[in-house]
């Protein structure tokens, strides 16, 4: 009888002896972007995470539950089994008036989609690294899916290295090299298919589709010529902006003038490249480093520091280990400040520079992330580079980014409007 | 044409259209000067101001070619399409009716966005002269500047039937057709295309390339040429185009039978089967590789017969380095034929040495192994192979227990090549040896040295051995327990594995509480599984963390014991078990990357 009671003792006992685990996000933690994973694995399980914005880099607090810890231990993440009380010493810490710190609750593995062609290309997206890497699962959408509607399925939408002015990435030099071709005469098909005489009228309505996405609630991520592209897009969607070596015919010879920047999200009063040789859109990106300076050890960019409890969203987006980034180039490289939107929100730039990294808005009912460059880990990915080998930057600061976008959408929000 | 010299034909034709001796020589130079003046402002893309200059010179001489094509394009670049099409209207209504012109309406039509005139423009450009081809090309080649193929393939279609010539057109309409993503015309019309000239086979396959990622060009262009060789099996060109589809398709086997049938009919002799055979091994094509080899051997008078016979025993040698006996015996029997029929080939060198290593390595005959050495380096002793077989001498001496020997034959060759893999080896042998011999200290002198270069292949177990030393010493003057386990080792290393298995257990006896017990028992497991009792080996494994709880091998030996699970026993369950334990009692073991890897292909994440 006493055994029993023992035992009836220690099985009350025992739960509370560690029930919480605590995903640490700073220098302790072996691999930055398989936790990212961990968090959306367990609230696709249907387990609450709390993000305890910028306490230990951004960690991560979930109740235990079978299979955690050997998920944890298999992706090589590294974890706290807590007790509830160590837990809730932590919240009330993370909660404190006078801390610059704040907990979000995430409650839902968001819906991804990454736009991306279904053709290969010769360079790699960094989200789709990132989204792999970390074991998140995505659709990948295109076109087609966007003009058909599919958008709205999706709680967080990710553009890479696209061209939305229908000047093929101004890759002219590779006119004749087969993923050129191929991507020529897909994007050409799909324009007639949809009643488009040209591919820049199809990816004109691609981009105002995606704006209407973000407009009613969803989340836009954008990097490298995704960006800029983007909205110099939807700004010439009363011009023609695409030089005859593209489109077969010429430039507007009024299309300046006829720049509606209204219909950006980021960027305005912003002049396009004309020249189809140039590879460069706009004056929006301010490009490379000159080549005497373009050393990786000496390009950085740092992230600014956001009240926790009171702008909880580019807190988020900028959670981290470090404040400081390397740099990394990419077909637009950063963005030039003056050309930015005064209701965009800079999130990281250049110091002593008019160069900005990273920046987020809000459009009606959603938001959207702008980020600058390439590969945050090859900081000069060519043209048939092979793709960068995640598990050898497992900590990676830039790469981190990326991921705080996808739980972003996953933080208790209210009801969207439809 | 291009643009430098389109402009020096338009100035020279301007030149001489403005010398005609009928004109006032000042108002020519005046004319000159403002069309200079013009294409000044057309080169820096000032078309508005280009314009009245243009309009005013062709006002004066619309007979000048020049003025009207720099005026139309100025029109063109300010998107006046309308005023564009005037022009053309103006020099239309002058002459007869002109496809060249009406061609041009058309695609100034098409830009301005009205399709079905401009489609009416070119059905009057057409029917200006429906005869002629010089008609349809004009009118195909807009097209396909406007990119609209699927036109410009109508237009072809159409000549070949009216001018009754079903040839013509043929690579514009293939091309086309590539683009249109309509690959079994576009086949269909290379295959008309070799048949007329089968010496463009190079050129068809190089305007294919950069289709040929595409699996739907692929397929279309084999389901074409297969049908092509029913049809015209003497036909090499066709041949050649499918293998080379094959290939591209990564079909070695369907590949192998085109090479089949292309070496007879160009009576190469073998020739083409081997060249295939290498790109298939090299493709990873083993059974197509082995089937060409031996079709090769099969045929009676071939030049490459020597060739076939040695890379036969290549590949069976491949197939028998992860333990196939049957493909060693069979890699054995082809170099022995290959030593035997060609003795004088300059391949005879690296036949013996690769008979001699699978002879020592997975045949285990190892007197055969060393008369085969021994001839080599009798014969061959300059040769580069020669540096590794007296490497393996000295391996086989260490077997046969002739330790001098052994140690003679890696000093030599440390001596002799002093830097790189061979050296580095040699001299890692050369620690072992003074460890088995219990010369601690010499060993380590050794051992320090290779382990300076961390990316070399003994820097692992040399840094492996220099712990066992480091740690193992003592307690007695002599090193007892660390000189029997070396003792044990040199037995191990010598295949003596009952006797070394007895010795450890002897040792194990002995030593109670010595810090090398660990190393005793780890060794002990590895000789069960050696010795085919993997469940005796698994047991010591498993319960090596309780009984050694502060050894640095407690990781290694749960790894160990996974892999007996996983491996000899198949109990995937259990595997995953014992490799879960390991990554949740030894998180910072450096085998946790490789236990990861393991977890997920047992849980099938992997494929």
């Amino acid at each position: 009888m006493r055994s029993r009671m023992l035992l009836l003792v220690w099985l009350l006992a025992a739960p509370s002896a560690a029930q919480q685990i605590l995903i640490p996000m700073d220098a302790y933690q072996t691999d930055h972007l398989k936790a990212y994973g961990v968090a959306y694995w367990a609230l696709s399980q249907g387990v609450d995470v709390d993000w305890l914005l910028n306490y230990r880099g951004g960690a991560f607090l979930l109740q235990d539950f079978p299979g955690l810890q050997a998920e944890l231990r298999i992706r090589g993440v590294a974890f706290e089994a807590i007790d509830d009380a160590t837990a809730a010493r932590i919240l009330a810490e993370v909660e404190a008036e006078d801390r610059n710190t704040a907990v979000v609750r995430l409650e839902k593995a968001p819906r991804i989609a990454v736009y991306a062609p279904p053709y290969t290309q010769p360079w790699d997206d960094a989200v789709m690294l990132a989204l792999n890497y970390a074991e998140v699962p995505y659709d990948q959408i295109y076109d087609e899916e966007v003009l058909d509607g599919e958008l709205e399925k999706y709680d967080w939408l990710h553009l890479h290295h696209e061209d939305f002015t229908g000047q093929y990435g101004k890759f002219i030099q590779y006119r004749h090299m087969p993923w050129y071709v191929e991507q020529q005469r897909q994007d050409e098909a799909t324009a007639r298919k949809h009643g488009f005489r040209k591919v820049s009228r199809l990816k004109l309505a691609v981009a105002q589709a995606i704006r209407e996405y973000v407009r009613r609630g969803g989340f836009l991520f954008a990097m490298c010529s995704g960006t800029d592209t983007f909205d110099i897009a939807l700004a010439a969607h009363n011009t023609d902006i695409v030089p005859a070596e593209y489109d077969g015919d010429p430039v507007d010879p009024d299309a300046l003038q006829k720049l509606d920047y209204s219909q950006t999200l980021a960027f305005t009063n912003f002049t396009p490249v004309f020249n189809p040789y140039e590879y460069e859109h706009s004056d929006i990106d301010v490009g490379p480093p000159p080549p005497q300076l373009r050393d990786p050890a000496l390009d950085y960019f740092t992230l600014h520091e956001f009240s926790a409890k009171w702008d909880p969203v580019p807190t988020m987006l900028t959670q981290n280990h470090v404040a400081t980034i390397k740099g990394f180039i990419g077909q637009t490289t950063a963005f030039r400040k003056s050309l930015i939107k005064p209701e965009v929100v800079i999130l990281a730039e250049a110091p002593g520079r008019d160069e900005v990294k990273y920046l987020y808005g809000p459009f009606g009912q959603g938001f959207f992330t702008f980020y600058a460059g390439h590969d945050p880990e090859d900081y000069q990915h060519f043209v048939g580079d092979p793709p960068t080998d995640l598990s050898l930057h497992k900590n990676s600061p830039g790469y981190r980014l990326i991921l705080n976008n996808i739980l972003f959408p996953a933080a208790r929000k209210q009801k969207r409007k439809t | 044409m291009h643009r430098g010299l389109a402009r020096t034909f338009y100035l020279a034709a301007l030149l001489l259209a403005l010398s005609a001796p009928s004109r006032a020589q000042a108002p020519d130079s005046l004319l000159m000067v403002r069309y200079r003046a013009a294409e000044q402002l057309l080169r820096s893309g000032q078309y508005q101001q280009a314009l009245p200059l243009l309009e005013t010179l062709y006002r004066e001489r619309p007979d000048v070619y020049v003025f009207y094509d720099r005026l139309k394009q100025v029109y063109e670049n300010l998107k006046r399409y309308d005023d564009a099409l005037r022009l053309i209207e103006s020099r239309l209504d002058a002459r007869a009716p002109n496809p060249a012109l009406l061609a041009e309406k058309g695609r100034l039509l098409y830009l301005k966005g009205d399709e079905a005139a401009a489609k009416a423009a070119w059905e009057a450009a057409i029917q200006s002269a429906p005869q002629r081809s010089g008609t349809y090309r004009v009118v195909y080649q807009t097209l396909l500047e406007l990119r609209r193929f699927d036109a410009a393939i109508r237009v072809l279609e159409r000549a070949r039937r009216t001018l009754s010539n079903p040839s013509i057109f043929l690579l514009d309409l293939a091309y086309l057709y590539s683009l249109e993503g309509r690959y079994e015309e576009a086949m269909e019309s290379y295959r008309e295309f070799l048949q007329q000239d089968a010496r463009r086979l190079g050129f068809v396959q190089t305007r294919l390339e950069p289709f040929m990622d595409e699996a739907a060009a692929r397929e279309a262009g084999i389901a074409v040429f297969e049908r092509a060789v029913r049809r015209e099996p003497l036909n090499a060109a066709f041949r050649q185009m499918l293998a080379w589809l094959y290939l591209r398709n990564g079909d070695y086997a369907r590949a192998l039978n085109v090479y089949r049938a292309l070496d007879r009919l160009q009576q190469a002799q073998g020739q083409l089967l081997l060249q295939f055979a290498l790109q298939a091994r090299d493709a990873g094509a083993l059974d197509a590789a082995r089937a060409a080899l031996e079709d090769i051997l099969r045929q009676s008078g071939t030049s490459v017969r020597p060739e076939a016979h040695y890379e036969l025993g290549r590949l069976y040698e491949q197939q028998a380095l992860g333990g196939d006996t049957t493909a060693a015996r069979l890699a054995r029997r082809m170099y022995r034929d290959f030593l035997a029929a060609f003795p004088n080939h300059p391949l005879v060198p690296d036949a013996l040495y690769r008979l001699a290593r699978l002879e020592l390595d997975v045949l285990h005959h190892p007197q055969t192994a060393d008369s085969l050495l021994t001839m080599l380096l009798d014969r061959y002793a300059d040769h580069e192979v020669a540096w590794q077989a007296r490497f393996d001498r000295g391996r086989l001496a260490l077997q046969a227990g002739d330790l001098s020997a052994a140690r003679l034959a890696f000093l030599r060759l440390l001596d002799e090549r002093r830097t790189g893999p061979l050296a580095e080896a040699a001299r890692y042998q050369l620690a072992l040896f003074d460890f088995y011999d219990g010369a601690f200290e010499a060993a380590l002198a050794q051992l320090d040295i290779l382990v300076e270069d961390a990316a070399s292949d003994v820097a692992n177990d040399a840094l492996t051995l220099r712990l066992l030393i480091q740690e193992n010493r003592g307690p007695d003057s002599l090193d007892t327990p660390l000189r029997r386990y070396a003792q044990a080792r040199l037995l191990m290393d010598r295949n003596h594995l009952e006797a070394a298995l007895d010795s450890l257990n002897a040792l194990q006896q002995d030593v109670g509480m010595h810090p090398i017990a660990d190393d005793v028992t780890l060794l002990r497991a590895r000789l069960l599984r050696r010795l085919g009792r993997p469940t005796e080996a698994l047991a010591l494994l498993l319960e090596f963390p309780l009984r050694y709880p502060r050894s640095p091998l407690r990781d290694q030996s749960l790894y160990e014991a996974a892999r007996i699970q996983e491996e000899d026993l198949r109990d995937h369950a259990a595997a995953l078990d014992t490799y879960t334990r390991l990554l949740t009692e030894f998180p910072g073991s450096p085998l946790i990357p490789e236990v990861r890897t393991r977890i997920r292909h047992l849980r099938g994440e992997d494929a």
